[in-house]
């Protein structure tokens, strides 16, 4: 029932969102078509017009509905039209193309970062009045608030430029065969722009994860687990942490659905050819189309995430789903 | 183990003093504090908010501990010593040799695990043939002596009503069979009836299998009714401390009369309540007296400069200068 419920809850947030979608780009003034003429700088007559407007799909005599059941019908096999940026690249090849890479370094980097984050913030409250355990929130909570792209650029200069230790550009190098020798040249790549942004979102996991726990382990029933004589570790484990990891859940699903949106950022310093940057490109380029799918492409990520992290946390909490 | 000629009691306290830091000082939670619970007896500790009965015992069993309190004395546990045990030690008596009921059962099973897997792990952490089955076989039965079903196990505590879960709480601290079970407030949070039930049911209980209790209770009546002894604590001492008719029929402390007026009888008549004027002392700079003189109405110059030492009169031990014989006379003015 609870399923049910979520699940069309989620379905109807769908439908919303790519109907906006469709009429977001309709509501905005000039045309597609004009901005790929303006880039040829007149070198295009009015036949070359004629068939870029086909193959956009514009001026074509639709009314506002039809070109909506059109819209659904190409979104339903996979359809999402021609980059102008990429043209005549259609945009699902753009995508293919461009989001595993994100998936892979942005997902991995939050994943890491909330682990490592979380554990820290055990770490820091059920430590705390030792040194290392009032030290690390400061830490964090400075690195936290530096601006990110300034921390990529010293990284990038600093560990890429100056001593030379990493890549500074590209997820993979040219020339590598070989599935092992692949592998770890797409590590290598990735270690710099992920460990940025490890290091600074880490302290956010952190700082939250001691607050809840703090709190929490004044709570009666962990007083109480330590009273039953469990192994320290099962009080933390059980009875400690999993109650104040709750709050943190939803926050990781958001953060979660964002990895498809691409760290903007990372993905320009570092030169990553993920869909961030190929959301930028699209943008400074009014590439309607490629937009258009990089938005679905976040907000059914964000949704699923969502969706996912709902039938999680009503395992991990048994009040939300019974009562 | 050498039995020696008479078993220790289940719980003692000697000199027990209890101090914690606060940004004003050290607070005197606990001033030297003795006392004794035989086994299989009902042990009362009354007093109102801030008394220290809770910090008392949770300091004894070294709940509370350093750095958080500074505690000197001596507390001991079936004869053996609790302040000086290694951690491990303290860890494996711990629920076998005394258990808690703790102050706000409501709050005191933790929401995201089964009542089944919270009695699992308890038996677990004390049971190296441990076996999921044989547990399960022994949750139920003290499931059964609470009256609750053992259907429960499988609930979450948020699914059980106030009074099974403070059912489930007491089940709970008689899985290992305990010698003690210390009963921190096991009534405050329920409703009249409920708390009748509770009662009733922890009076059975004890009869039937005979664990020593130390009720920590501000309901002075209620404590009367089902105590055997009663120890009355203010201001971090004992005020007065004796068997539970004793204390009904006739207290001697003027502190315990006036809290014994101040509570409703569960049965009996109804006779108006008489509140007790002005606060607890600041335990940070607790007067040198008697801690009661600046809100006791028969306040003598004596109780002011003098703490009273604790004295014998019949079978009840008092704490106060109206005992002392050239002050009886002013006591029957």
């Amino acid at each position: 029932m609870f399923l049910v419920k979520r699940a069309s809850f989620y379905l109807l947030t769908f439908w919303a969102a790519i109907t906006l979608n469709f009429f977001l780009p309709h509501l905005m003034p000039g045309s597609a078509v004009g901005a790929v003429m303006a880039r040829a700088h007149g070198e295009m007559g009015p036949g070359a017009l004629h068939a870029l407007e086909l193959a956009f799909g514009v001026n074509v005599h639709q009314t506002l509905l039809q070109q909506y059941g059109i819209y659904l019908s190409h979104l339903a096999h996979g359809n999402l039209g021609i980059s102008f940026t990429y043209f005549p690249e259609p945009v699902s090849q753009v995508i293919a193309s461009t989001l595993p890479w994100t998936l892979f370094l942005i997902g991995l980097a939050t994943i890491i970062s909330f682990v490592v984050g979380n554990l820290l913030g055990i770490y820091a409250a059920w430590r705390r009045g030792r040194p290392l355990a009032s030290v690390l929130p400061i830490a964090f909570t400075v690195m936290a608030a530096m601006p990110y792209f300034w921390v990529a650029l010293i990284f990038l200069y600093v560990f890429g430029f100056l001593t030379g230790w990493f890549p500074i550009t590209h997820s993979i190098g040219t020339e590598v065969t070989g599935i092992f020798h692949r592998f770890g040249s797409i590590m290598y790549h990735a270690t710099l722009p992920a460990l940025t942004i490890v290091i600074t979102s880490m302290g956010g996991w952190m700082v939250g994860m001691r607050n809840n726990l703090v709190s929490v382990l004044s709570e009666d029933y962990v007083i109480l687990a330590e009273m039953k004589g469990l192994p320290e570790r099962e009080i933390v484990a059980n009875y400690a942490a999993r109650n104040a990891l709750l709050p943190a859940i939803t926050g990781f699903a958001m953060s979660l659905g964002f990895v498809v949106g691409g760290a903007l950022l990372t993905e320009i310093v570092f030169s990553y050819p993920g869909i961030g940057y190929a959301l930028y490109q699209a943008v400074t380029n009014q590439d309607y189309p490629l937009m258009q799918a990089i938005f679905l492409i976040i907000v059914t990520a964000v949704l699923i995430a969502n969706f996912l992290v709902d039938l999680l946390y009503s395992r991990l909490d048994p009040r939300v789903s019974n009562d | 183990m050498d039995q020696d000629t008479k078993t220790p009691p289940a719980f003692a306290v000697e000199h027990l003093t209890v101090r914690y830091p606060s940004e004003r000082g050290w607070v005197q939670a606990i001033r030297d504090v003795s006392l004794q619970v035989e086994r299989g007896k009902l042990v009362g500790l009354a007093g109102e908010s801030g008394s220290g009965k809770s910090t008392l015992v949770l300091a004894a069993t070294r709940v509370i501990r350093p750095p958080q309190v500074a505690v000197d004395g001596q507390s001991f546990i079936n004869g053996r010593s609790i302040l000086n045990l290694r951690d491990a030690e303290l860890r494996k008596m711990r629920w076998s040799t005394f258990s808690f009921v703790t102050q706000s059962a409501m709050n005191a099973l933790n929401p995201v695990m089964r009542l089944r897997d919270q009695m699992r792990d308890t038996i677990r952490a004390h049971d190296r043939s441990y076996q999921p089955s044989v547990a399960d076989a022994r949750a139920r039965e003290v499931m059964d002596m609470v009256e609750l079903p053992s259907s429960k196990l499988l609930s979450y505590p948020h699914q059980l009503s106030g009074g099974q879960r403070q059912r489930a709480v007491i089940a709970l601290a008689l899985l290992l069979r305990p010698d003690l079970i210390v009963m921190d407030e096991p009534t405050t949070a329920l409703d009249v009836v409920v708390q009748r039930e509770i009662i009733d049911l922890i009076r059975r209980l004890q009869n039937d299998q005979g664990f020593a209790v130390v009720l920590i209770t501000h309901d002075l009546s209620l404590l009367l009714e089902v105590a055997h002894h009663v120890i009355v604590l203010y201001g971090g001492r004992v005020m007065e401390a004796g068997p539970a008719e004793q204390l009904v029929e006739n207290p001697l402390h003027p502190y315990s009369q006036a809290l014994m007026h101040s509570f409703p009888p569960l049965h009996g008549a109804v006779s108006a309540q008489v509140g007790i004027p002005g606060a607890p002392p600041d335990m940070v700079s607790p007067p040198p007296g008697c801690p009661f003189a600046p809100r006791c109405d028969r306040v003598m110059g004596i109780c002011r400069t003098t703490m009273p030492l604790l004295q014998t009169v019949g079978q009840v031990d008092v704490a106060c200068h109206l005992m002392n014989d050239q002050n009886r006379e002013v006591k029957t003015l």
